[in-house]
């Protein structure tokens, strides 16, 4: 399918960080509205509608107004929007739908209009697992970290370096939430959270909202702005406890993805110009940079700890700031794909990554859980 | 199950989440007990044996300690 569908428009909502007087749902329009502009397309141009959230696909729908005949509202965490992708797609190539609207909105920081969990006391998680301390995404990313470190080598040094040269990225935009300084000595000696977890190996939380508009190549070339073409996608679970994840320090879900979208796309590792990659936590990328095959299985921490994802160097990665500096509403997955667009569309100032051509974004859901991985590009090779 | 692996530990809080697998396979998530929350004193692969915890008069949590 390399090729066949493009995504049209991206946007974010209006504002984000601490949004008390707004709901998840108007973070989702708001997006939406923004994301449809960009593409020039009106709201009744859209025939299907995907989001993940805490609520029903046919929720969102419904607070936008529209009155899809394709509805998807396949919930595998922080990823899902990704996966969405990979799913309009498929479903544009089956004739069932032509242009797919796919919204994220969640008031993370202020909870406005979010239900309370999905994780009731009836869950697996909350039986087997929480009883025993495990109190929340920390926690678990915790015991992953503990085992790459124990496993490879693996130093709180370079995960720090993550957060550093994500902080210099996000200090070339504007829009960007955290844009002080960052040492690494600065990420040692943030309060511990969740050993070997740092508050500054942890992402933000905030309240925000991110779109993308995907439509077939063919009538993609007949709206305004430069066709993103989605030339590999993949996307892969392995469990939801993180007691169960398969092995702690290799991330089979991000490889069973990468493998997929690779292959679809047809390119090399060194053809991708630039990488977004889900930084949750800092351990995240350096598990995906290994899980993705851009390097050797353990090397992860000495890639990032060279500086080359940094402003500069030869793997630009997390261009926006990340969920690390940039927003992290909770679900961040949307904004690897808004952020890949506006790189290869060459929309983002200072931080333009000059002639991107081919983007990597990857997320991340559950704790490792799942994966979903799509590779864009201004051409199809 | 004479030997038990600990492959992760976190000392966010007072007590140390940890994941213990059995020689057979099978893995759970549970806690340490009788050892200080020390990421210095709790090594990954060190042997433990349960110590059942009576939370309440139904209920007891399978926590582990370190192998006598």
């Amino acid at each position: 399918m390399r090729g066949r569908v493009a995504i049209v428009g991206a946007g974010e909502a209006d504002e984000h960080g601490k949004l008390p007087h707004k709901s998840a749902f108007a973070l989702h329009a708001e997006a939406a509205r923004n994301a449809l502009a960009d593409a020039g397309l009106r709201k009744d141009d859209v025939d299907a509608v995907f989001s993940a959230g805490l609520w029903m696909g046919s929720e969102t729908a419904e607070y936008m107004g529209i009155r899809p005949r394709y509805v998807d509202g396949t919930q595998i965490g922080g990823c899902s929007f990704i996966a969405h992708v990979e799913h309009a797609m498929a479903a544009i190539e089956a004739g069932l739908c032509e242009v797919a609207l796919i919204t994220h909105g969640e008031s993370g920081a202020s909870r406005v209009g979010m239900p309370g969990t999905r994780f009731g006391a009836d869950s697996w998680r909350l039986q087997f697992e929480q009883p025993f301390g495990l109190a929340g995404p920390p926690t678990g990313y915790a015991l992953a970290a503990t085992r790459h470190m124990h496993e490879f080598g693996t130093t709180s040094e370079q995960l720090a370096e993550v957060a550093v040269a994500t902080r210099r990225w996000a200090q070339l935009n504007p829009r960007a939430l955290m844009r002080d300084p960052l040492t690494v000595a600065d990420v040692l000696a943030s309060r511990m959270i969740s050993w070997p977890l740092h508050l500054l190996d942890c992402c933000l939380v905030t309240d925000a909202g991110g779109a993308v508009v995907v439509t077939a190549a063919e009538r993609a070339r007949d709206l305004g702005k430069k066709p993103i073409y989605v030339l590999g996608t993949g996307e892969a679970s392995t469990h939801v406890m993180i007691s169960q994840m398969p092995d702690f320090a290799r991330w089979d879900a991000a490889r069973m993805a990468g493998e997929r979208a690779f292959a679809m796309a047809g390119i090399r590792h060194a053809d991708v110009d630039v990488a977004e990659l889900y930084d949750a936590f800092t351990i995240v990328p350096v598990m995906a940079l290994e899980a993705l095959g851009f390097c050797k299985e353990g090397e992860g921490g000495a890639f990032v700890g060279s500086g080359r994802t940094a402003p500069g160097g030869d793997f630009p990665m997390n261009t926006n700031g990340g969920g690390l500096s940039y927003t992290h509403s909770g679900m961040y997955g949307m904004f690897t794909l808004v952020e890949a667009v506006r790189q290869l569309r060459g929309e983002c100032g200072a931080r333009q990554v000059k002639d991107a051509k081919i983007a990597l974004c990857h997320g991340l859901g559950g704790m490792f859980s799942a994966a979903a991985t799509l590779i864009a590009g201004t051409e199809v090779p | 199950m004479p030997s038990r692996y600990l492959i992760g530990i976190d000392l966010g809080t007072t007590n140390s989440a940890a994941t213990y697998m059995t020689d057979e396979g099978p893995r759970l998530m549970t806690n340490l007990v009788g050892i200080e929350p020390d990421p210095a004193r709790l090594r990954i692969g060190m042997p433990v044996e349960v110590a059942f915890d009576d939370i309440a008069p139904e209920f007891a949590l399978p926590r582990f300690r370190p192998a006598s």
